[in-house]
């Protein structure tokens, strides 16, 4: 899964500033917190008085940062875009470069960690995956489009569409689910 | 002067003054107006006019009143005063006829109606030319000047004839139009009335009506006012306790009947006697009572019209119900349900009846109950419902519907086109009972009746064109013209592309037969040798629902050679063409010489080649069969056991096969014996083949459609997609949404149309 050429990473931990792998680490911590786990961004260093001496203030931030943070602050900006982007950059990073596909596996995995923190249901997604093995891979379509149920579609899934344009999968998934929650509820009935 | 002026009948001079000329002129118009029976002599006729006309020329002034220069004549005076005289007498004469009239009723005041609107109208039309001249100046004139209340002098009689009797008697309770009412009322009681005298006063009703503004034009409004409008009331109440008291004793068969002769009647009656306007208010105030008010009591009883074949009363119930906004809907939609249970209760008593697993259906026996309850039903619509195209359509849903589900087919939406591709192939084959020419046509006619309700036409397709390969290839068509026709009734059902490969088999067919012919010939030119005789059909992979088999096949030596010179003069004859021998569908002809009696054993060609097998050896166990033929061992059992079933061999222990040396075991009187029947395996495989092909293409179609859709369109939302998916192959099959999803899935994946950007619903062509 997902190849990174030297040359990319040294121009990223370049742009970053990074030099160690404390710092890395670091630098991932406060990237989860921020865009998966969606933590508050950490609070900027407080600058002395920033309108009276801006020029300083701009440098001593600067030293002070235990790496280049602008791209944090970016993103800090604008979270969900910037979990999208992360999202979309997962899908081309994992699949096999000379695919169309991810294997389910690979998906379900990444489903995890991506999806997890905010959006509970992605694991009953991956419970009927994992009960159905029917489907193969998952294309650009379905990896999109679970992505957008997730975000759009209730935990309940009242405001499902069936007639909607849905992947099958997605169909599938939720009669399943429904079935389910359907036999929960007459079980209930009967108590 | 005066002392002439009282006697009538000297003419006053033309000088003569308003007194003297009146008095003469009033005589002769009251002589014309009572007496006129009696005559009027031609001199005084001719006196009258010329006084009229000589006191309106007169242009003597008149005592104090001086015309005004240049604006009023005498002449105009003079009209007045004519005309002043005549109102006075039209009124005076009307008086006396009314007195006479109020102690009349009903048809007495109308014979004396009558009577004297027709003495009066025919007087006043002679008075009225008697004052031509007045008419034709004075009257004109202060008409044009816009003196509304002046009239010719006809028309004045009307008017005065209309305020002084006609409004005086009708004022007292509508007297007039009362005693008509009556009379038409004991005419619907069935007594014979004056129909002639309705009519005269009902006449009289249109010419009272008068359009002030232009009296050339009559207006219906004193008829609508005092006949229509009442007459219509009544109608509406006498029709509506009839209909109420003759239904509670009477079925609603009867009263069908009743409704029908009653509405026949009223038109009748506007036709007799009543103004022509009136019909179309008369016939939809009776259609509302007759009809629309006991329609849910028809619409309730129309079940059981049906169910007991009352073709009559439905005619007559459709009929009266088609003439009321929406009567019909109802039963049409009961129609089409009495229809689907009618199909539905048909297949059931056929299951029923028949084995338990519908696998056993006699496709004939399915057929033609389905075709009996089409049959039925839509002489039913022709017969009674005179072919409207509402029933039309409601039986041909109802038949969708029972044809594509019902008791034998159970969820399978395949199972009826292909018990229907079954019966047209038994149809056709040879044997059949009914080939007489006639016979079979209209039978692959209502073959094609039933062809129309299938949904899955591509299923029907999958299956005749298996059961049309076997046909051709075993050669047990009944005809070739009957197989053409069958054909072009397909293509015309459903289109060049459907036959396509059908019209292509029998293509092959014939090529096939010049290529024997022409083998043969080659052959007897080279080689002398030719002991066996040899035909082939070369057909072409797409158009054959032919598989090759997929087990080895040792070629007996005894055919090798053929077989090899075949197949290089098929090579020399079509370089680079690839021949595929089907072994599994090749049939041959063995002739036993060991036996006392010379048989002709018809065999498949793993008969044959397992036959032949016993030339060199008189027993073989299963294992030397197998390595002898290369045929797959669970094929070979089955052709072994049929073999065996029919005697030509023996297995007395296992796995171990004689050849059985006694002839008599053959118990067959015939020289040829066929041996060559299908292999049970193989005839269950085959449905399921048709079934698993049908699918697979239908993926492909289904994709197809979309990519041509999305070519066309570039961007499309999922909806309307998934609705132009439907309408274009529904002709061919019902796909299921979520295929329609599936392929879309299958092309995003492959990219040949994506998601747009930011939508959820929008797919793009991707070029």
């Amino acid at each position: 899964v997902g190849k990174i050429t030297s040359d990319e990473w040294r121009r990223g931990t370049d742009a970053l500033r990074i030099s160690s792998l404390p710092i890395l680490a670091t630098a991932l911590r406060e990237l989860d917190d921020l865009v998966i786990q969606r933590k508050e961004p950490i609070k900027r260093p407080l600058s002395p008085v920033a309108s009276v001496t801006r020029r300083t203030s701009a440098s001593t931030t600067k030293t002070h940062e235990l790496y280049n943070r602008s791209r944090y602050w970016d993103y800090a900006q604008n979270v969900e875009r910037a979990f999208g982007e992360l999202y979309q950059f997962c899908f081309t990073l994992s699949k096999p470069p000379q695919s169309r596909n991810m294997d389910m596996e690979t998906a379900t995995a990444l489903w995890s960690v991506l999806l997890s923190t905010r959006y509970p249901i992605i694991g009953d997604i991956t419970t009927f995956l994992n009960e159905n093995s029917s489907y193969r891979g998952a294309n650009k379509d379905i990896w999109n489009m679970v992505y957008e149920f997730c975000r759009t579609v209730h935990p309940n899934l009242d405001n499902y569409e069936d007639d909607a344009a849905w992947p099958t999968l997605l169909d599938d998934f939720v009669s399943w689910k429904r079935g389910k929650s359907h036999d929960g509820a007459g079980s209930q009935w009967s108590v | 002067m005066t002392s002439a002026g009282n006697t009538s009948s000297q003419l006053p001079p033309s000088t003569a003054d308003l007194a003297t000329t009146w008095a003469f002129l009033e005589e002769g118009v009251d002589h014309i107006m009572t007496k006129l029976q009696t005559g009027v002599s031609y001199t005084k006729y001719i006196g009258l006019y010329t006084v009229a006309y000589n006191y309106c020329t007169s242009s003597r002034m008149h005592g104090d009143t001086a015309p005004a220069p240049g604006s009023r004549t005498g002449a105009n005076l003079m009209g007045s005063d004519l005309y002043n005289n005549l109102i006075r007498y039209f009124v005076a004469h009307l008086k006396s006829l009314r007195e006479q009239s109020d102690s009349l009723l009903d048809e007495a005041l109308l014979r004396y109606y009558a009577r004297e609107w027709d003495r009066y109208t025919t007087g006043a039309n002679y008075v009225n030319r008697l004052f031509t001249y007045l008419n034709r100046h004075w009257v004109k004139r202060e008409r044009d000047e816009g003196r509304k209340g002046v009239y010719p002098v006809y028309t004045l009689a009307l008017v005065q004839w209309r305020t002084n009797f006609f409004l005086h008697v009708q004022n007292r309770n509508g007297k007039l139009a009362g005693a008509i009412l009556r009379l038409i009322e004991r005419q619907r009681n069935g007594e014979t009335i004056d129909q002639g005298l309705v009519k005269k006063v009902v006449d009289s009703f249109v010419s009272l009506g008068l359009d002030d503004t232009d009296i050339n034009k009559t207006s219906l409004d004193v008829y609508k006012e005092h006949l229509e409008i009442p007459f219509l009331e009544a109608t509406e109440k006498y029709y509506e306790q009839e209909s109420e008291a003759f239904l509670a004793e009477n079925s609603v068969s009867d009263y069908l009947k009743k409704a029908e002769e009653r509405l026949r009647e009223e038109e009748d009656r506007v036709d007799r006697y009543l103004n022509a306007e009136t019909k179309k208010q008369l016939i939809s105030k009776c259609e509302h009572v007759l009809i629309r008010q006991h329609a849910p009591l028809m619409w309730k009883s129309f079940q059981n019209l049906l169910d007991y074949d009352k073709d009559e009363d439905l005619q007559r119930m459709y009929a009266l119900l088609s003439r009321i906004p929406e009567g019909l809907e109802p039963l049409r939609r009961n129609f089409e349900e009495h229809v689907k249970k009618a199909g539905m209760t048909a297949v059931s008593k056929l299951v029923g009846e028949g084995t338990d697993n519908t696998d056993g259906l006699d496709p004939k026996a399915y057929v033609d109950a389905l075709l009996e309850v089409h049959r039925k039903n839509s002489d039913t619509v022709t017969r009674s419902f005179r072919g409207e195209a509402g029933f039309v359509a409601s039986l041909d849903k109802a038949c969708r519907e029972f044809v594509n589900r019902n008791a034998a087919t159970g969820t399978s939406t395949t199972k009826s086109p292909e018990l229907l591709a079954k019966h047209a192939d038994m149809l056709l084959r040879k044997n059949n009972k009914m080939a007489e020419e006639e016979d079979l046509e209209g039978a692959l006619n209502r073959v094609m009746i039933l062809f129309k309700y299938i949904e899955d036409k591509d299923v029907f397709q999958t299956f005749y064109t298996t059961k049309l390969s076997k046909r051709l290839i075993h050669g047990v068509s009944a005809s070739d013209e009957a197989e053409a026709s069958m054909i072009s009734k397909l293509k015309e059902a459903c289109g060049f592309e459907y036959t396509n490969k059908l019209q292509r088999m029998f293509t092959d067919m014939s090529l096939s037969k010049d290529l024997t012919d022409q083998f043969k010939e080659r052959m007897q030119q080279n080689h002398d040798d030719m002991d066996i005789n040899f035909s082939i059909m070369v057909l072409g992979t797409n158009f054959w629902p032919l598989s090759a088999p997929n087990n080895d096949f040792i070629i007996p030596p005894d055919i090798f050679p053929t077989y090899d010179r075949f197949s290089k003069y098929y090579q020399t004859k079509h370089s680079g063409r690839k021949l595929t021998w089907l072994w599994n569908y090749s049939k041959n002809e063995l002739r036993t010489n060991y036996l006392n009696q010379k048989y002709i054993l018809m065999t498949s060609s793993y008969q044959m080649a397992v036959l032949l097998q016993y030339n060199k050896h008189d027993t073989l166990s299963l294992d030397e069969l197998i390595a002898a033929t290369a045929i797959s061992k669970d094929i070979l059992t089955q052709v072994l056991t049929l073999l065996v079933k029919a005697k030509v061999l023996i297995n007395e222990e296992s796995d171990q096969y004689d050849l059985n040396p006694s002839m008599s075991i053959i118990l067959s009187k015939k020289i040829r014996v066929n041996l060559n029947q299908p292999i049970k395996a193989e005839v269950k495989a085959e449905s399921s083949e048709v079934l698993k092909t049908v699918d697979e293409d239908r993926k492909y179609v289904i994709q197809a459609t979309i990519v041509r859709i999305m070519k066309a369109r570039k961007t499309m939302k999922n909806q309307p997609l998934i609705q132009e998916v439907i309408s274009q192959i529904s002709q061919r099959f019902a796909p299921k949404i979520p295929d329609i999803k599936k392929a879309i899935d299958t092309l995003l994946e492959k990219e040949y149309i994506e998601r747009v950007e930011g939508t959820k619903d929008t797919f793009a062509y991707v070029a």
